[in-house]
């Protein structure tokens, strides 16, 4: 057993990087990054006594093989997988206990599109500009700038100071919770330039489906349905844009700026997902089917201010 | 100037269209006023080139409290004789050859040779309007006139670190080799952008910068 508490990638799967909950040094040019589903990673972190913005791993789509060379507390949340931990099936959404040298498994996400590893204590890679967060675009944060590959060792704290987990049998209450809007409309706010947009495709955009394109990524995600065609052929001037921003390029297909956007873009912005409703998004799988729905903006603040009060309650409860 | 929600959780000022000198300028005061401010649930302030977004968290102030408030700090433009913002900054570049691939096509296409294009350039002081598009690039205005052209019709597949590149009145500095359509006229050995430097961006919105030659190959 090494000195370090480690973290070793056994397999690491399609897309697993480390993740907390991003920059905030939009002024430098830098993007925002962190999580794509916030909601999942701070759950994780609370479940295993860690501050919410602790860095934990994000995996897409395909889950993971991890072995723990020293004791510690860890939890799953997010999309739904099957865990094992040496061999034994684990809940997710639920501190669980390794022991020494345990080998833990997470299987291929069957719901959802992305699973969170906490680790009690974060793990400890170097902040970079205030976060964790690996940047995959600029190549720097996280385990050396990059998605993790075999053989690669995190390093992790001491079991000594984190506390027990809370005991469990809440786990499916809380999953059930989180999932509750699973699969209804994506809640969007008009943008800044929703008027210039005709109203028959504004009409088209709420009531037709759009799919995840398979060119999506951290940064953002393609859709394709119904064209969006604007009534001004003005060029924008380069403006700020943060994850949720529904750029409409000239082809009239919708771009859902994620994560990990660059902090300005020059496409007309049709509509804003609200913050309530990224983490949702961020767990539609590519291929995906979604709709959007228009709310106001005390609603969205309502949704958000719910989700908040969520947090505080399950921490609350586990403190 | 009208304010308006970017989402839920940041509200967008926008100013008269155009992008003048004197408008950016007071973006970019305006922009410091509200840091300084302090406001609480305020999380960041991004001034771009005739637009600000206030970045807030809707569970720490309302929509309404926070456009108030900016507009009491909007209303106070005494200090807009405060004059320029930022630092004085002289980037040196050497033009033309591999450095910059496109000097003679900027020259041909506006009738003039390689070298009054690095004059024209040179002699022009800039600001730095905005940090955008990619980490620690700016978007310096304004080009002089003459040297003012559209995109490239054909994006480069990469332009290289530290290209010093032009399209229509901007000028920018590319931090990291990537694909670009701007025409790529020099390059500078400082380095733009490092995560790991401490200031990461070698330039922030308010800077003055003069560009000086170091070699011109024409």
């Amino acid at each position: 057993m090494s000195q370090q508490p480690s973290l070793v990638v056994i397999k690491a799967g399609l897309l697993t990087t480390v993740q907390d909950l991003g920059r905030n040094v939009p002024h430098l040019g830098v993007p925002q990054g962190g999580a794509m589903d916030r909601l999942a990673l701070r759950a994780a972190n609370l479940l295993v006594g860690n501050r919410e913005d602790a860095a934990g791993l994000e995996m897409t789509l395909t889950g993971t093989t991890l072995r723990f060379t020293h004791p510690t507390y860890i939890a799953v949340t997010g999309g739904e997988a099957a865990v094992t931990l040496d061999g034994m099936q684990v809940p997710m959404w639920q501190g669980i206990e390794v022991g020494p040298d345990s080998l833990l498994d997470i299987g291929a996400i069957r719901r959802g599109a992305r699973v969170y590893l906490a680790v009690a204590g974060g793990l400890q890679v170097p902040l970079v500009m205030g976060s964790r967060a690996t940047q995959l675009s600029g190549g720097y944060g996280g385990w050396q700038g990059r998605r993790l590959k075999e053989g690669d060792c995190l390093p992790y704290l001491q079991k000594a100071g984190s506390r027990s987990p809370a005991p469990g049998g809440k786990s499916l209450f809380w999953q059930a919770l989180y999932q509750a809007d699973w699969g209804q409309p994506i809640r969007v706010l008009p943008g800044p330039d929703w008027e210039e947009f005709t109203a028959d495709c504004r009409e088209q955009f709420l009531q037709q489906p759009y799919q995840v394109l398979p060119e999506s990524n951290r940064m953002g995600y393609r859709m394709q349905g119904p064209a969006l065609i604007r009534t001004s052929t003005e060029e924008k001037l380069p403006d700020y844009t943060m994850p949720g921003v529904i750029q409409v390029p000239p082809h009239g297909q919708p771009l859902v700026l994620m994560a990990e956007c660059q902090v300005t873009g020059g496409y007309p912005v049709l509509a804003v997902v609200v913050s309530g409703d990224l983490p949702r998004l961020a767990q539609v799988p590519l291929g995906g089917e979604v709709r959007f729905a228009m709310v106001s903006l005390a609603e969205a603040h309502a949704l958000r201010l719910a989700q908040e009060r969520q947090l505080r309650i399950w921490k609350w409860l586990l403190g | 100037m009208e304010l308006l929600p970017l989402g839920d959780s940041a509200l967008l000022i926008r100013y008269p269209a155009r992008v003048e000198e004197e408008m950016n300028l007071k973006v970019q005061q305006a922009a410091r006023r509200i840091q300084e401010a302090g406001i609480a649930g305020v999380e960041s302030v991004f001034p771009a080139l005739r637009s600000m977004a206030v970045r807030y968290r809707p569970d720490q102030i309302s929509y309404p409290e926070l456009a108030a408030r900016l507009r009491e700090l909007l209303q106070d433009d005494s200090s807009a004789s405060a004059g320029q913002t930022g630092r004085e900054v002289v980037i040196p570049v050497r033009y033309g050859g591999e450095w910059g691939p496109d000097l003679k096509a900027v020259a041909e296409e506006i009738g003039c040779t390689p070298q009054e294009v690095v004059e024209l350039h040179s002699q022009a002081r800039y600001r730095v309007y905005m940090i955008g598009f990619t980490a620690g690039f700016p978007y310096m205005g304004q080009l002089p006139e003459p040297l003012r052209l559209p995109r490239k019709a054909v994006p480069s597949l990469t332009v290289a670190a530290g290209s010093v590149a032009i399209v229509d009145r901007w000028c920018g500095i590319y931090p990291a080799a990537t694909p670009g359509g701007w025409h790529v006229i020099g390059r500078t050995e400082l380095e733009v952008f490092d995560p790991h430097r401490q200031p990461p961006a070698l330039l922030l919105a308010g800077d003055q910068v003069r560009f000086e030659p170091v070699e011109v190959v024409v």
